[in-house]
């Protein structure tokens, strides 16, 4: 185990955000190599904006989410009334995502603590214990995840304090999550306020006699098993879970890595308690997304030893360099090889009728700013579109490596970080895109604009892997075909911005 | 007789806070564009998880992830956020395209005491005119939101005209995604108003103008179609524009349309013989309709106990429907809302009058919905002869799916929050929307054929 820990902030109470911890940017236009330099050198954290739309959640939005994929808890609003009410909408989406895992499909169970004027004044604490024990004694989950919002933060309410009690007293895991809006402006912030609080509170480690029975020295089969176990570990990979990945994916990666006689856990969204404690056992962990996991994979590799790898495994070259670098990693890089050689065979015939419908179409890339940095390569040197731009939401400096490549692969392609619906629409409109790649639950700007959308993820999909070529390649020309719904509703659509507002520069409101 | 409810924890709530109503309300108001002063999440959060879970409604004009917000961050909690608020009101000003902007705040701006006020008096030139309404999340809840925003645009920015229209009268408490059905009930009351040679401003629909917020002041009559919301509204409307309310139940099918017509004339100037004629117009074209399904209702014996989950607008006429106009059993009234003592007994009395048999029961909580369901109608337990309560119809919400498979009840979701439902122009009220919920009704059974 090295010296110096890679994640030095578990043993706080509180994480930090993104804000606090890297160089980070939500508000950037230029070309690639600026964008890297100004990220190296610290200057994107400076630029603001002077207009801002609530386009961003924030990171309580984002928690709600990751934690709201987990079986059998209870996930608890620590606020007033309104925070989280997005949960009705996610918990039919997650429950969708359960049922295409072949997990059970159950009502998510999710209380408020309702904070009135009385709690504001004298603290919310009291109200949070209540919660956390009729959660438990109600509905008797394995985890309850204790979302903390703006005011309890505002108000000092001790709320790892109090989790640390509660978990004395109820039979559940009780975890807290830290995510106050107003603390980041990152939603990204959340994946490290909902790792901090798996790390925390749940347990990561396989109990003895439940998960397994110890070596007995009087039993030499039980060396023998024991044997067969570390050899099964050795071969482990944890795929780390995206929000923006559903089953078709994790199917398809899965599928790459089992065709290398690997075993795979996809963890820990669409998880439980009990494939949590296995967490633990795997040789390696892929995270697919830069700015996703390192949060948790650095203490992975801080406490437990296990190195962790991470690539974007979409388009052709990406989801190569993913298969032969685990392939590497476990010393299987030739066969790794070959089975990338015989898959990109199968798919480059698979996407063959559809290139001529595509080829050198004008593509706006929106969306994730690691997603439409790779994603470039596949719609400009898989299918042959002309990429015009990629806009991606947020960045921070986990992901520099990404746009120095992108960079130099593709010097003239500009880049914006931005996620404002003005912006973006009058940007859109300069451009005057063929077809638009957007975030999902993003769509709508670009259509009522008149253009052909496509969503640049779904967790309904297939984007990764090489099935993921295929989809996307048939996604963007079957929207193509017919782009008649949005150019008709186009015409009747009256933006809230006043005319002269698209003779300025879209980023006019950029403050540096 | 129901109690009021208690304050603590919800268990999934079926309002948010007052924010959220109020920037529902808002972003169904013509040219009238909300400005959050709160963090950066607020504003979408709430406005696009409110208008999914009305029938999947949409962001609207300037609704949505477009609402422009001072996105509050932790220096403006420590220091303040008016300087962000009052920049951001600039750039509104220079950008969007609105008649009216309407500061609204959030539960830190609230907490860290920030004048907002002060700030938009600074405003008092400028070109689009600014108000605000302060909507603190841990005093009141969506409805309440609904209600300052009304307060806010109508007595606050609007001045008090003495020229008054004798024939216009103005719609309220129904209210913008909260109840999903919102545009379609009040195009269908004011048709039938319109129709009784009355002109009517609905506000919320989309043919409606900004105009119209400005006429509202002119208007002879309030007719507030909710017995607990924008009632105190609407009486603050009338000490400030001298303007009369009515306050009745939202009519649903021909019975209680009809009723609704008659009392009318106690309200407002119109032609008796005229609304005579109306009734019997619309009476004759909705029982053409009504009396071929007859058919199948006796036939296929579509006659269910029934339970309401509503919201407190819907529960009498919804109660009241299912049993005068179908003939079904509804025992049970369930109202999500957040009603204290005062709000309870007014409701308590609209639903009295409304006669429906069911009993009143103020529950917020889902899964205790499910429970008290259970519990009130238990299942056969193995008994030769047991009265069970079955064919069994539970009318609520999409959350109700759960407790109506439990029940072995069918289920339609029509209250708060309907998100596996598509809502356009589709309405209950009047007698129109009778004839679409005794579709919506009879199609639950008959879809599975």
């Amino acid at each position: 185990m090295s010296e110096v820990l890679e994640n030095k902030y578990v043993k706080n109470d509180v994480p930090p955000t993104r804000d606090e911890r890297l160089e980070i940017s939500d508000a950037f236009s230029g070309l690639g190599c600026d964008f890297v330099n100004c990220s190296k050198d610290c200057c994107l954290k400076k630029m603001d904006r002077n207009f801002w739309q609530a386009s961003s959640s924030c990171q309580m939005g984002l928690s709600t989410i990751m934690s709201s994929t987990i079986e059998n808890s209870v996930i608890i609003m620590h606020g007033p009334v309104g925070c989280g009410h997005q949960l009705h909408m996610l918990t039919a989406n997650t429950n969708a995502g359960k049922a295409a895992r072949g997990l059970d499909v159950k009502p998510v169970n999710w209380l408020s603590t309702n904070l009135g004027t009385t709690e504001v004044v004298n603290g919310g604490e009291k109200r949070l214990k209540e919660a956390i024990e009729y959660a438990d004694r109600t509905f008797r989950p394995e985890i309850i995840f204790v979302l903390s919002t703006c005011a309890p933060n505002i108000i000092g309410d001790d709320v790892e304090q109090i989790v640390r009690d509660e978990e004395k007293i109820v039979s559940a895991q009780v975890a807290a999550i830290h995510c106050p809006g107003f603390r980041s402006r990152m939603v990204s912030s959340a994946y490290d306020a909902f790792y901090h609080s798996l790390i925390k509170h749940i347990k990561f480690e396989p109990i003895p006699y439940k998960d397994y029975i110890p070596v007995n020295p009087a039993d030499v089969m039980s060396e023998f098993a024991a044997e067969g176990y570390e050899y099964g570990k050795k071969h482990t990979v944890n795929l780390m879970t995206l929000e923006s990945i559903g089953a078709p994916d994790e199917n398809e990666l899965a599928r790459l890595l089992t065709a290398l006689d690997l075993n795979v856990n996809v963890v820990p969204e669409y998880s439980n308690a009990d494939k949590i404690r296995f967490i633990s056992e795997s040789a390696l962990n892929v995270s697919m997304c830069w700015m996703h996991d390192d949060y948790l994979l650095k203490y992975m590799k801080d406490e437990y030893d296990v190195p962790y790898y991470m690539q974007m495994p979409l388009g052709l070259k990406a989801t190569r360099k993913w298969l032969t670098d685990i392939g590497e990693h476990f010393g299987i890089k030739e066969r790794a090889e070959r089975l990338a050689d015989y898959e990109e065979a199968l798919v480059k015939k698979a996407v063959g009728p559809f290139l001529e419908k595509l080829r050198n179409k004008r593509i706006l890339v929106t969306g994730g700013s690691v997603r439409s940095a790779v994603e470039t390569s596949l719609l400009k040197d898989d299918l042959g579109m002309d990429v015009i731009g990629i806009v991606g939401m947020l960045y921070d400096n986990n992901a520099e490596g990404v746009f120095e490549d992108f960079a130099s692969d593709y010097p003239q392609i500009p880049v914006v970080i931005s996620d404002q619906p003005y912006e973006y629409v009058n940007q859109i409109k300069k451009l005057d895109p063929d077809i638009v790649l957007e975030h999902a639950n993003y769509l709508q700007e670009g259509s009522k604009c008149g253009y052909v959308t496509i969503p640049e993820f779904d967790v309904g999909g297939s984007y990764f892997g090489y099935s993921g070529v295929f989809n996307v390649a048939k996604k963007i020309a079957f929207a193509l075909d017919n782009s008649e719904y949005v150019k008709h509703l186009g015409k009747h659509v009256r933006f809230p911005y006043k005319k002269d507002w698209y003779d300025k520069d879209p980023y006019h409101y950029i403050k540096k | 007789m129901a109690t009021a409810t208690k304050k603590g924890i919800i268990e999934r709530p079926r309002t948010t806070c007052a924010q959220g109503g109020a920037l529902a309300t808002i972003g169904s108001l013509p040219d009238v564009v909300a400005i959050s002063h709160a963090a950066e999440g607020c504003g979408g959060n709430l406005s696009g998880a409110i208008s999914f879970n009305s029938g999947n409604n949409g962001e609207g004009y300037c609704g949505g992830w477009q609402i422009p917000t001072s996105a509050i961050r932790e220096k403006n909690v420590i220091f303040g956020g008016a300087q962000r608020l009052r920049a951001e009101i600039e750039s509104a000003e220079e950008l969007i395209d609105a008649k009216l902007f309407v500061v609204v705040t959030g539960c830190m701006t609230e907490i860290i005491g920030d004048d907002v006020e002060a700030v938009v008096d600074e405003f008092i030139d400028a070109q689009t005119p600014v108000v605000a309404v302060n909507t603190p999340s841990f005093e009141g809840d969506a409805y309440t939101g609904y209600e300052l925003v009304l307060e806010g645009v109508f007595n606050k920015y609007l001045e008090r005209s003495d020229e008054k229209d004798p024939k216009l009268v103005n719609l309220f408490g129904v209210i913008p995604n909260l109840d999903p059905f919102y545009r379609g009930d009040l195009e269908e009351i004011a048709r039938i108003l319109r129709k009784s040679g009355l002109k009517v401003n609905t506000f919320f629909t989309p043919d409606q103008t900004f105009e119209n917020i400005l006429s509202a002041n002119k208007a002879a009559l309030n007719i507030v179609l909710s017995p607990v919301w924008g009632v105190d509204f609407a009486a603050r409307f009338e000490k400030k524009h001298g303007t009369p309310y009515w306050v009745t139940d939202l009519p649903i099918g021909a019975v209680a349309s009809e009723r609704f017509l008659k009392e009318l004339t106690q309200h407002i100037e119109v032609d008796a013989g005229r609304i005579d004629e109306v009734i019997k117009e619309e009476s004759d074209r909705y029982y053409g309709y009504f009396i071929r399904t007859l058919d199948i209702i006796v036939n296929a014996q579509f006659f269910y106990y029934a339970a309401t989950v509503t919201n407190s607008s819907y529960a009498a006429p919804l109660a009241g429907y299912l049993k005068h106009e179908l003939g079904w059993q509804t025992d049970d009234a369930y109202v999500t809302d957040i009603l204290d003592k005062k709000r309870l007994e007014r409701l308590q009395a609209a639903f009295d009058e409304a006669h429906t048999g069911a009993e009143l029961i103020l529950e917020t909580d889902t899964k205790k919905i499910a429970w008290s369901l259970r519990k009130r109608h238990p299942r056969n337990q193995g008994e030769r002869y047991f009265d069970q309560h079955s064919p069994f119809f539970l009318v609520g919400s999409s959350l109700e799916k759960y407790a109506a498979a439990d029940q072995g009840a069918l289920t339609l979701a029509l209250s708060y929050p309907v998100y596996n439902r598509m809502i356009t122009d589709r309405g209950y009220a009047g007698y129109s929307g009778g004839l679409r919920l005794l579709e919506d009704l009879i199609s639950v059974p008959v879809a599975g054929k």
